[in-house]
């Protein structure tokens, strides 16, 4: 019976629309969990007003 | 062996202008060099021998006759697979793009080399995409090997550039980096290798992988020919929506200023952070003596945790090469070599919500770095946890045991520069990082061409007797 992270990981697989060969499953499987446990940090609280470093930098529009 | 190494640009460039070497033999060298090592490196997967020896019959016809485009005119040069050039293929190193992707212009690096009169050799092995790994079994070419140690991991991605240059096929090679790609080649291959600020060189017609982590630059033997080859390749591209409206600094005139009255933060709480191994310590331990008896102040810096750094740099990297090879990852996904399939595919683990606070960290990061630059002229750290590691022993797995620690300055964008620093006991080089600030390469090249000349490091050549 999947536990609840292997069926997130079901899940997304199948949003992404993309499928692991059998043999390949538990290493990918494993490799979710690591990438859980990394971007643990990211859960840590943010000013609402802290912006993304991806905020785009606008020049001016063109004119007629 | 016959064929020696080729000199470097500046020792090039000087021979050229007074006319004791002829750019028709130079290229002749560089081919007989790569003919003699290619076998057993696999530097290359495209040689463009031909088309390199009109390209030097040219340009020596154009210095004969006093048209001289300048320092880098009538060298040798090559370029990571993921560069277009007009008229020849950009594979990637992926059977994705071979048969379908054989550009109409130039990229911009390519096209800057060419306008400054250099001679294109040929295209150099990467990791497929600049994601995969060591493992070549199923990819259409084989990887590069350690000119130091076949053995031994190459670094990647842009293996095959620092192969090629520490080998001597080429005094200068680009590279891309995303996570360490141009770094890491250098500091396993025991060369120069310079990560540019983020929007200093343009990426325009270079395969992307992350479109806010990719940097290109270049790989040298020497500091000095790295800031010859970032005055040709620096400058604005509209085109690039990364490129940084910044005037380009003058590389050359400073360099050799010497370190006296400048302020190095060392890294070394980091490094230990990192998991830097003994031998890598000591040799940066060294290093900072060494400039420190050159009149350079030290004081230890520092820097963010490693965690937030990883965090946000693989949130980032997965979600937009995942963004980028969905099409394919969808409908032609044996057409990846598994290493990068699977690498690629961690980008379907990440949410949105995660990549927004992965680009909030990543501004929260840049900002705590720079803040350091408040107090010192450069950050000096490890590239890597120490010399190359077995290739049959690296990762080839999607998720790596060991994150390469070079990715915090993607991260950030800051200037980093690595070069040789010294040998491990088993032979191969170690590398010293030199970080500063925004747009400030011509410090952060000053300060390695001063450690450079006071240690005999970038002298050594990698052993040929496995050629």
């Amino acid at each position: 019976m999947p536990d609840e992270m292997e069926l997130d990981f079901q899940s997304a697989l199948r949003v992404a629309g993309i499928s692991i060969p059998e043999d390949r499953y538990a290493i990918m499987l494993d490799a979710y969990h690591q990438y859980r446990k990394l971007v643990a940090v990211l859960d840590e609280p943010t000013p609402y007003a802290d912006e993304p470093a991806a905020a785009p930098h606008l020049a001016a529009s063109p004119v007629r | 062996m016959s064929a020696p190494p080729v000199p470097s640009l500046a020792e090039a460039s000087a021979g050229i202008a007074d006319g004791t070497l002829s750019p028709v033999a130079l290229c002749e060298q560089a081919l007989a060099r790569i003919a003699a090592l290619e076998p057993a490196l696999n530097a290359f997967i495209l040689l463009t021998a031909d088309r390199a020896r009109a390209a030097a019959a040219t340009a020596e016809a154009e210095i004969k006759a006093g048209r001289s485009r300048g320092p880098l005119h009538g060298i040798p040069y090559a370029l990571k697979d993921i560069y277009d050039v007009a008229g020849l293929p950009t594979t990637a190193h992926s059977r994705v793009l071979i048969g379908r992707n054989t550009p109409v212009a130039d990229s911009d690096a390519a096209a800057r080399l060419e306008a400054a009169g250099m001679v294109l050799l040929g295209k150099l092995a990467t990791h497929e995409f600049a994601r995969g790994g060591v493992r070549d079994d199923d990819l259409p070419f084989p990887r590069a090997k350690n000119p130091w140690n076949p053995l031994h991991f190459a670094g990647g991605s842009s293996s095959g550039s620092g192969a090629g240059v520490s080998s001597g096929m080429m005094a200068l090679a680009m590279g891309s980096d995303t996570g360490g790609s141009i770094r890491l080649p250098a500091a396993f291959s025991g060369c120069v290798g310079l990560k540019p600020t983020y929007g200093r060189l343009s990426r325009r017609g270079v395969v992307p992988l992350s479109f806010g982590m990719d940097h290109t630059g270049p790989l040298t033997r020497t500091v000095e020919d790295c800031a010859l080859a970032m005055q040709v390749l620096a400058g604005h591209d509209p085109e690039d929506p990364g490129s940084a409206p910044v005037p380009v600094g003058d590389y050359m005139s400073g360099l050799r200023d010497g370190v006296a009255g400048l302020r190095l933060g060392y890294a070394r709480a980091y490094n230990i952070e990192a998991g830097v191994d003994a031998e890598a310590l000591a040799a940066n331990d060294a290093a900072v003596e060494v400039l420190a008896k050159l009149g350079a102040g030290i004081v230890e810096v520092a820097m963010p945790s490693l965690k937030r750094f990883e965090a946000a740099v693989w949130t980032i990297i997965h979600a937009e090469s995942f963004a980028i090879h969905q099409q394919d990852l969808r409908q032609r996904p044996e057409a990846y070599g598994r290493t990068t399939r699977e690498r690629i595919m961690l980008g379907a683990f990440v949410t949105g919500p995660q990549y927004v606070q992965a680009q909030r960290l990543r501004l929260s990061l840049m900002r705590e770095v720079d803040a350091l630059f408040g107090e010192v002229d450069a950050i000096l750290c490890a590239p890597a946890h120490g010399a190359a590691p077995l290739a049959a022993e690296s990762d080839d797995g999607p998720w790596r045991r060991a994150q390469p620690i070079t990715a915090a300055f993607n991260v950030t964008g800051h200037p980093a520069l690595c070069l040789p620093a010294g040998f491990a006991a088993n032979g191969l080089p170690l590398s010293l990082q030199i970080v500063g600030r925004n747009f400030d390469e011509a410090t952060v090249l000053r300060i390695g061409q001063a450690y450079e000349q006071a240690t005999e490091w970038h002298t050594r050549r990698p052993p040929e007797a496995w050629a």
